[in-house]
């Protein structure tokens, strides 16, 4: 049983001044998020209750490291470093998950802060395990991880996650406090440090230009008037017009449908 | 007499253990503490340096200029490594009522480059910096971590320090407070008994962002060239002055008053700050500064005669905690005395713990090393000056003295001939009810201590 905190490093903010509209870079304060305290709390606490190892994970510089440490004196098992500069937060997901299965092994429960933007749900889907977050509560009973979420109205949502599974929580546990030892042993710990090989974009993006339709060669239409031959070629002043009404039974097919269409007209080029 | 304020509890009392885990404690990783446990790391002794904010510099505050000369014995060429927002080279006395200001500007391009003088720098940068240098050496840095109170032996000696942290006992060789102004641990120690109490100040600051180039227009600097004002008479007759300094893309701007005054007159410290923001004289400085930073911090300006004893068994004291505050009129120092003091706490400690002996005696060469430098020297020499200065007349009479003075040296009253300064002096002073007899003692006073 794996079980990772990752912790968020407050990088650079820009601020923007009010009154004139001018931009400058400030150094975010160091040390883990109110929220990455309350994940590594409740990662603490569920590799207790399963009797998992806990990782404390961030991606950051080397001064991340003393977050890392006192991550290591409240209780961690084990400190990572991944040293890397990824651009969005699905390479930050990949970066993470690079790292933890190089140093560690595929993770059972990652647990992350709920400042951690779109991050969770990247891991989630990348490595295909359950993801519930914005949990209130995370815990463990009878070996079930169990979470509690916010609905609008007030209304909660309980939760019955299987495992492996990504969780984000909010921070409303407060961290345990390390004790004066394990605080002057962490402060010798040396952090590892990994640097993942991180595919690039999944998604390629081209040169921007105009969309421009593949020419289509039809046949002159019948008629002695250009108007007449316009009309035909275009079906402008048809009385049913183009659309067509469609009931696919589900998703699938209704791709299917939108495929055909594209295919029979010519958008798609010869796909044969 | 008052009793200093402190903690409820008494010294726990533990079985001294035959084997201490550290060879040295300080409390405190302020530019004092730092400094100490850098000298007792760089002997090769084990040195744990406790910091209850959660990085050094992220609880202190200061106020005008630190001095950098003593480190030329920590660190060589410290100036080319010291996080440093600008190098002061106009340094401004300025004497104000509400309509009027009187400035004595003082501008050398010497302390612009090597080996420099003063600077104005961020305390979270030069703390951290300080507490960087000790750790690398060899000490190791517990941040977010407040030592309660004290651990003895059946003797009475200071073994090490009870913290917050579960299992939080540390015992040690030497303990060496460095734990700010209003010092627990030194008052738990004992070595404020027969002291006076009392002499603290309240400051308060706020930092202002503005464009480096405006504050380089402003102030008549260019480069990292920076300028420091000291100012008297802006805090409404209230025991204080006035500070405002230049860093490199903000301004810093407040006062230092005596908390009983403020509570006699019933004033806020930030109307005194908004007050002085608003004199015509710092208007124009400071004009379209965004509020970047509120600070307060209380200041032991007592001097020499309310220091603590500093020494005693296996316990030492540096810094703020032992009330090494310089307030003297020109002379406003701090961070320079606090280094200084750690320094020599660092050494003594390092010495006794090579010598075996960390008793009272085989500290006291602390006491020997402060007494004979400038960190006593100065204090004793300007043991007068507090109270001189934070007097009544130089509060409330000298600064309207003063500017009326200069304004009748400067008004042109034609047809009417210039007045004979004589004259003008008596005149003034009849204005304002001030009598030659008290000039001519506060001037004598002021000899004797400034001499």
């Amino acid at each position: 049983m794996l079980v990772v905190a990752a912790l968020t490093w407050p990088g650079p903010r820009t601020v923007v001044d009010q009154l004139t509209g001018s931009t400058r870079t400030e150094e975010g304060r160091p040390g883990a998020s109110a929220a990455g305290l309350a994940a590594l709390e409740h990662a603490l606490r569920i590799g207790e209750s399963l009797g998992g190892k806990v990782v404390a994970v961030t991606i950051g510089p080397s001064a991340a490291e003393e977050m890392l440490r006192e991550a290591v004196a409240a209780g961690a098992g084990g400190a990572l470093r991944v040293d890397a500069d990824p651009t969005d937060d699905e390479a930050v997901a990949r970066a993470l998950l690079a790292a933890v299965a190089e140093r560690h092994g595929t993770p059972d429960v990652v647990v992350f802060g709920d400042d951690s933007g779109d991050v969770p749900g990247f891991l989630a889907a990348i490595t295909d395990t359950a993801q519930a977050l914005g949990l209130l509560e995370l815990t463990v009973e009878q070996g079930v991880l169990n979470g509690l979420r916010r609905l609008d109205k007030g209304r909660r949502e309980r939760l019955a996650i299987p495992m492996p599974a990504v969780c984000s929580v909010e921070p409303v546990l407060r961290p345990r406090r390390a004790g004066l030892p394990a605080m002057l042993a962490a402060r010798n710990t040396t952090i590892p440090v990994v640097k993942p090989v991180v595919p690039g974009w999944t998604v390629r993006a081209g040169t921007i230009r105009a969309y421009r339709p593949r020419a289509r060669i039809l046949p002159i239409p019948a008629a002695d008037q250009a108007r007449d031959r316009i009309v035909a070629l275009t079906n402008a002043v048809s009385a049913g017009g183009s659309a067509t009404v469609v009931t696919p039974p589900d998703a699938a097919a209704a791709a299917d449908l939108l495929l055909d269409y594209l295919s029979r007209h010519g958008y798609l080029g010869d796909t044969t | 007499m008052a009793e200093h304020a402190g903690p409820g509890t008494r010294s726990a009392v533990v079985d001294t253990p035959p084997q201490r885990e550290v060879d040295v404690v300080v409390v405190g990783a302020g530019p004092a503490g730092s400094a100490a446990a850098l000298e007792v790391a760089r002997a090769g002794h084990s040195v744990v340096l406790l910091e209850r904010g959660p990085f050094p510099g992220s609880k202190n505050v200061y106020g005008g200029v630190v001095y950098g000369r003593v480190l030329d014995e920590l660190v060589p060429r410290w100036w080319e490594q010291m996080p440093v927002q600008r190098w002061v080279t106009r340094r401004s006395t300025m004497i104000m009522t509400p309509t009027q200001a009187l400035t004595v500007d003082f501008r050398t391009q010497a302390w612009g480059g090597p080996p420099y003088n003063g600077a104005t720098a961020h305390r979270c940068d030069l703390d951290g910096w300080l507490a960087g240098l000790a750790t690398e050496a060899g000490a190791t840095l517990v941040p977010s971590t407040v030592a309660t109170g004290l651990l003895r032996d059946a003797s009475g000696a200071v073994v090490g320090v009870r913290t917050d942290r579960p299992d939080g006992d540390l015992t040690a060789k030497v303990v060496i407070a460095c734990d700010g102004v209003n010092s627990f641990l030194a008052k738990e120690a004992g070595m404020f008994v027969g002291k006076p109490t009392g002499h603290v100040t309240l400051g308060v600051k706020e930092t202002l962002r503005l464009p480096r180039n405006v504050i380089d227009e402003r102030f008549g600097v260019t480069g990292q060239h920076g300028v420091d004002i000291e100012i008297l008479g802006c805090t409404r007759g209230i025991p204080g002055g006035g500070f405002l300094y230049t860093n490199l893309d903000s301004v810093s701007v407040g006062v230092v008053v005596d908390p009983h005054g403020l509570a006699a007159k019933k004033v806020r410290p930030e109307e005194l700050v908004a007050e002085l923001k608003r004199h015509p004289a710092i208007e124009p400085l400071v004009r379209g500064g965004e509020l970047l930073e509120y600070s307060a911090h209380l200041i032991p300006e007592g001097g020499y005669d309310t220091m603590p004893e500093l020494v005693t068994d296996g316990f030492l004291v540096a810094g703020d905690a032992a009330a090494m505050c310089l307030a003297a009129g020109i002379w406003l120092e701090g961070v320079n005395f606090a280094i200084g003091a750690g320094m020599y706490a660092g050494r003594a400690a390092a010495d006794a713990l090579a010598a075996k002996d960390t008793s009272k005696s085989g500290l006291a060469s602390y006491q020997r090393m402060v007494d004979e430098s400038f960190v006593l020297g100065d204090h004793r020499k300007l043991r007068r000056v507090p109270g001189l200065v934070l007097g009544q007349r130089m509060q409330q009479e000298y600064p309207a003295v003063l500017c009326d003075l200069a304004q009748g040296l400067f008004q042109v009253d034609n047809p009417r001939p210039k007045p004979g300064l004589l004259k003008l002096i008596r005149r003034v002073l009849k204005w304002h009810g001030v009598k030659t007899r008290d000039v001519l003692s506060d001037a004598l006073t002021g000899v004797r201590s400034f001499g």
